[in-house]
This record gives C-alpha cells, sequence and structure tokens, in this order.
C-alpha cells in the first residue's frame, strides 16, 4: 500500500515516529495509512492503541499544524473512541514556526518533532479530544472566585489534564471541602448544633442547613453541590470496560468537571449572601 | 509520432485500487500547495476526473491525478472519478504526462529533467535514433529553452542532483539554492571548461566553493554566474591573457577566502568590456554621422543632439591630445 502523506519527502518522519512508538509504547500493533472508521473522513498517517481505551493519531506533516485537523477535529469528537491527536514534524519547522506550534497546543494537540539525526523528541502532551478544557475556558471559570480557591482549583486542573476522572474526584473533594467549611462556619455562628456538621458527612450537613431560616435563599446552590456530589465522588472508581465507556466516561469527566466549577461558584456566592467565607 | 485510438470509460474507481504510475516524473509534493487542494476537495469535491489506465489485474495506474488521488486517500473518500484508458506503451506513457503536466502548469524544471533522460532513450529505441532539440521539444511540448535548463540539470552530478531535491521538497518561499542556482551556475561553469579545460578536474570541488558563497551572500544573485561566463570568454574575445582570467577564477573558486564573482569581473574584465561595448557605440554613431553627411542632413539634426556632439567633441579632444 502506497503511504498517504500529502506531501513529498516526508517518510523519514515517518520512520523516525515508528520507531519511537515502538521503543516508548512497548511496541503496540501500528497501522499506518489505514481507515479508523468508516465515518471519519481522515485517514491519519499513524494509529494505534495506546491501552484498552485510548487510541492515538499522529499525522506525519512538513508544518508543526496540518490543516487537517482543523477540518475534522469536530469529527474526531464524534467517533464515540477517545482520541489523542499528534503532529510529528521536522524539528526545523518546529522551532521556526511557534506561533503555529502554540495555535496547535491551545487547541488541544500534541506534537512530536524529529531532528537531522532522525531522534524524536515529544513537544507536548495530547489528552483525548473528548476531555479536553482549554486553560482559557478553565480560567474564565474561576474568574470570580478567590486566590485560594484559585490556587487549589487550578491544583484539581492540572490533575485533570493528566487524569481526567481523578480531576473531577478532585474537585468534588474541593467542593466536599466548601461544605464542609461553610458547617464550620455555621456551627460557630450559632446556627447549626455541631452534630448537624459532622467532618466527613457533606450530605447531611447540607440537608441540616437547608431546613435552618439563614440558608432559605440559598436552597437551589445547596442542592446543586449536594446532587454534585453524590454524583461524582466516586467517579474515579468506576473502571470502563471497552473503548465506547471510556469515551462516554471521559466525555461525562469534562462535563463533571466544568460542572463542578459552577456548582462552586454558585455555592461560594451563596454562601457569601449567607454570610459566611464561601471558602474552603 | 501516430495518434492511438482510444476506449475511454468515466467509471468512479475507489482509491485503494489505483496505483501511483511509476513513471510520473513529478517528484515534489509540496504540502502547502496540497493542502489548498485538500480542503478544495473536501469542500466541492473533485471535479475533474483522474486519469488511470487498466493494468489487467483490477488495478489501476494513474496517469494524471497523483495530487487529487493523494487528497482522495487522506480524506477517506469512498470512490473518485476516474477516465480509464487504453494501457500506453512506456514512451507514450511518459510523453503523455509531459503533454498533459507541462503545458497545464509551472513544473520544477527537475521534475521533468529526471525523466527526460528516459524518454530520449526510449525514443531512440523506438525510431532507432536519438531525438534532437525540436524533436524532443514537439513530442513532449517543452519549448527548446526549457529542454536546455533541463538537461544542464540531467547533467549534474548525483550529489548535487539530491542537494536539489532536498531543497525543492521545501516551500518556493524557504528554498535558497534554487534551480535558477544550479541552472546559470551550470550554464556558466560549462562556459568556463570550455574555455579553460583546467578546470574540469576540479569541477566538484568548485562547484561546493560556489554553493557555499552563494549560501553565506559572498555571491549575491544568481545573475552573478554570467559574470563567470564572461570572465571565461574574455580571453579569445578581448584579448585578456589567460592567466589574468585564471587568477581572478582561482580566487573565486578558492573555499578559504570571501572573495566574490562581481570583485573578480571588476577587477578582471569590466573595463575591457566596457571599452568593447564604447567601440561598438562610436562605431554605430560614426555610421549616423556619415550618413547625416552624406545626405545633407545636417539640418534635421536637433539642437539637443548637436549639443551633445559638441561635448562629445571636447572630451574627444582632451582624449586624443592625452
Amino acid at each position: 500500500m502506497q503511504s498517504s502523506d500529502l506531501g513529498s519527502g516526508v517518510e523519514y518522519l515517518r520512520t523516525a515516529m515508528s520507531e519511537y512508538i515502538k521503543d516508548i509504547y512497548e511496541n503496540p500493533s501500528v497501522s499506518h495509512d489505514k481507515e479508523v472508521d468508516r465515518t471519519l473522513e481522515w485517514v491519519p498517517s499513524i494509529h494505534f492503541n495506546l491501552n484498552d481505551h485510548i487510541t492515538v493519531f499522529v499525522e506525519v506533516s512538513d508544518t508543526p499544524y496540518p490543516r487537517i485537523f482543523r477540518l475534522r477535529h469536530a469529527e474526531i469528537l464524534d467517533l464515540e473512541i477517545p482520541v489523542a491527536v499528534y503532529c510529528v514534524c521536522p524539528e526545523e519547522a518546529y522551532l521556526n514556526d511557534q506561533v503555529e506550534v502554540k495555535k496547535l497546543i491551545s487547541h488541544g494537540f500534541g506534537l512530536f518533532t524529529v531532528d537531522g539525526e532522525g531522534a524524536v523528541q515529544r513537544r507536548a502532551v495530547c489528552n483525548p479530544l473528548v476531555q479536553r478544557i482549554s486553560l482559557k475556558e478553565f480560567k474564565d471559570e474561576i474568574k470570580p472566585l478567590t486566590a485560594k480557591l484559585k490556587r487549589r482549583l487550578t491544583e484539581a486542573f492540572e490533575r485533570y489534564e493528566h487524569n481526567s476522572a481523578s480531576g473531577v474526584t478532585d474537585l468534588t473533594e474541593v467542593v466536599e471541602g466548601m461544605v464542609l467549611k461553610a458547617g464550620n462556619e455555621a456551627v460557630r455562628k450559632g446556627w447549626l448544633n455541631p452534630a448537624e456538621a459532622k467532618p466527613g458527612s457533606p450530605a447531611l450537613t447540607i440537608d441540616n442547613m437547608s431546613t435552618h431560616p439563614q440558608f432559605q435563599g440559598t436552597l437551589a446552590a445547596l442542592g446543586g453541590v449536594r446532587a454534585y456530589i453524590n454524583q461524582y465522588r466516586n467517579t474515579s472508581h468506576h473502571f470502563p470496560k471497552n473503548k465506547k465507556q471510556a469515551y462516554k466516561k471521559y466525555r461525562d469527566c469534562r462535563h463533571g468537571f466544568r460542572d463542578g466549577l459552577r456548582q462552586i461558584l454558585a455555592f461560594n456566592t451563596a454562601m457569601k449572601v449567607s454570610g459566611l467565607s464561601g471558602s474552603i | 509520432m501516430s495518434e492511438r485510438t482510444q476506449h475511454k470509460q468515466l467509471k468512479n474507481l475507489s482509491p485503494d485500487s489505483i496505483a501511483p504510475n511509476p513513471e510520473n516524473p513529478r517528484l515534489i509534493f509540496r504540502q502547502e500547495e496540497m493542502e489548498n487542494l485538500l480542503v478544495s476537495i473536501d469542500r466541492h469535491g473533485i471535479q475533474v476526473p483522474i486519469t488511470v489506465y487498466d493494468n489487467g489485474n483490477g488495478q489501476y495506474h494513474l496517469i494524471d491525478g497523483e495530487r487529487r488521488w493523494r487528497c482522495a486517500r487522506k480524506l477517506n473518500l469512498r470512490t473518485v472519478p476516474a477516465i480509464i484508458q487504453d494501457r500506453p506503451s512506456e514512451l507514450q506513457n511518459l510523453l503523455l504526462m509531459y503533454n498533459i503536466h507541462a503545458l497545464r502548469e509551472q513544473w520544477d524544471y527537475y521534475t521533468i529533467a529526471s525523466k527526460l533522460k528516459r524518454v530520449i532513450n526510449l525514443y531512440e529505441d523506438e525510431y532507432g535514433e536519438e531525438p534532437n532539440e525540436v524533436q524532443l521539444s514537439e513530442e513532449t511540448g517543452l519549448t527548446r529553452g526549457a529542454i536546455r535548463r533541463c538537461q544542464l540539470l540531467i547533467n549534474l552530478p548525483k550529489r548535487f542532483q539530491s542537494m536539489l531535491l532536498n531543497e525543492l521538497e521545501l516551500p518556493k518561499s524557504k528554498q535558497k539554492l534554487s534551480e535558477d542556482f544550479f541552472i546559470e551556475m551550470e550554464k556558466s561553469l560549462k562556459t568556463v571548461t570550455n574555455r579553460l579545460p583546467d578546470y574540469t578536474v576540479r569541477l566538484d570541488l568548485i562547484r561546493d566553493t560556489l554553493i557555499e558563497k552563494y549560501r553565506s551572500g559572498i555571491i549575491s544573485a544568481v545573475t552573478d554566474f554570467r559574470q563567470l561566463s564572461k570572465i571565461a570568454t574574455a580571453v579569445g574575445k578581448l584579448g585578456i591573457q589567460q592567466k589574468v582570467a585564471e587568477k581572478s577564477l582561482d580566487k573565486v573558486f578558492d573555499p578559504s577566502n570571501s572573495y566574490g564573482i562581481k570583485e573578480a569581473y571588476k577587477k578582471a574584465v569590466e573595463f575591457e568590456y566596457d571599452e568593447q561595448r564604447a567601440a561598438r557605440e562610436a562605431i554605430a554613431l560614426t555610421e549616423f554621422i556619415e550618413t547625416v553627411l552624406e545626405h545633407g542632413s545636417t539640418n534635421k539634426l536637433t539642437d539637443e543632439v548637436l549639443g551633445e556632439l559638441e561635448i562629445l567633441f571636447q572630451k574627444l579632444q582632451q582624449l586624443l591630445e592625452g
């Protein structure tokens, strides 16, 4: 079968990348120029399964940001398998076109480069596109919060970028921490008795808070965080059995993380309205 | 060449059933240009069918449309529209591609040159004689100038051909050593070695030096090579002593200095060329004045011309009186 590279003279990139995959990812079964899915109108230069869940596409290219990535971004998200998409380009192109490199990375793609000696270097890690939350999106969501909360949430976001389920679980812990702090503050103010705000029982604390007059204006926020904790606290414990489940899980993690950020903001605002700090 | 009766069919074929034509002289597919085509095909589909021939076992070979076919494969298209022609002979196949492509868009000369030698050999096999430049031009649709330029590239040593090919892979804007560079360099070196054959033995070293000097900007333009030719031709043409020309050329061909072609030209032969030009112009002026005097048409000369002649007269007096 002939190579389906668009440009000529890039065969050395493919060879170097194939060796790298063999070496780093323990010799997985690698497909060259093979259709991934009938519905996907793109044949990546290389694709392989990173593990039972994640498929990696690698496009061999003369430039750091191949146009096919822009054309097929939406279709990749519709594939129902978690896909991490990388470009492999010459090191020289990487050094000479930093503008395109930055765009590529900010759009959620990864990058490998090959130098004159054929050595491959990973320049940007890529997570499956279906779980991707851009840094800009994240920063916009946390903008109104205090510095202390922002620092903690940034930690959760970094964890999310490496492991989305673990990141969501971490975010749930932030929400639980906020509930615990609100409960303690309410006890200090004499609104709740200590038995109504026990550590480790956020659902009970929320239920108790909602029965007191000081929290009557915050019932929506309280209900929101209660449901959120219930739904996402064990996210990282459920291991997907196949690619389709993994796709759904990564997609749900994305929703979960973004939803968590919104719940935190709503809870923070509601607690402040009630006269509490709304912090952790 | 006689016209063949063609049986043509239009069909939708799977891109996987098509193989590229091994005789395609086109070697360079620049990604930027390919991506533009990819976007166009993605939006509008393949508007012009590709052309293939059936190789007899359910597989087809491309005659025309490798770029469209590459894009179709990248876009995972189910089918591409294709005109199926009879299987051509090897020579017909090559000539078809020259006529299809070379007339439609500007190909890189190296692309054309790479298969031109094969065309010449096949033509010789079929007709019993090597085609001359005119025949080659008629058969391939290339101009004679283009054929001459191709032949300069064909005759480049392999090492320099690879150097050029690597350069051609780059986007046009990033190419430093263009085809024009090699063509101009080779033309001038051909002139130099014709006039001064001693340089033939170290031609590759000279090429290396000239390439390096061009890369580093010591030779600033590809047109400088024309002055290199003029240094060599000045030996017989202008009476310049061979050792004077050689001394200048040796300095240009020496990799250890930063001596360029322009400097060598200026030092060795510029005056003599200017003198030659002045002599030609003096002859033309004398002939003109003789005609004016013969026809008694002095009164037709404008004041401006008379003024210029007056200045010239004074300068000539100055010059001739020493």
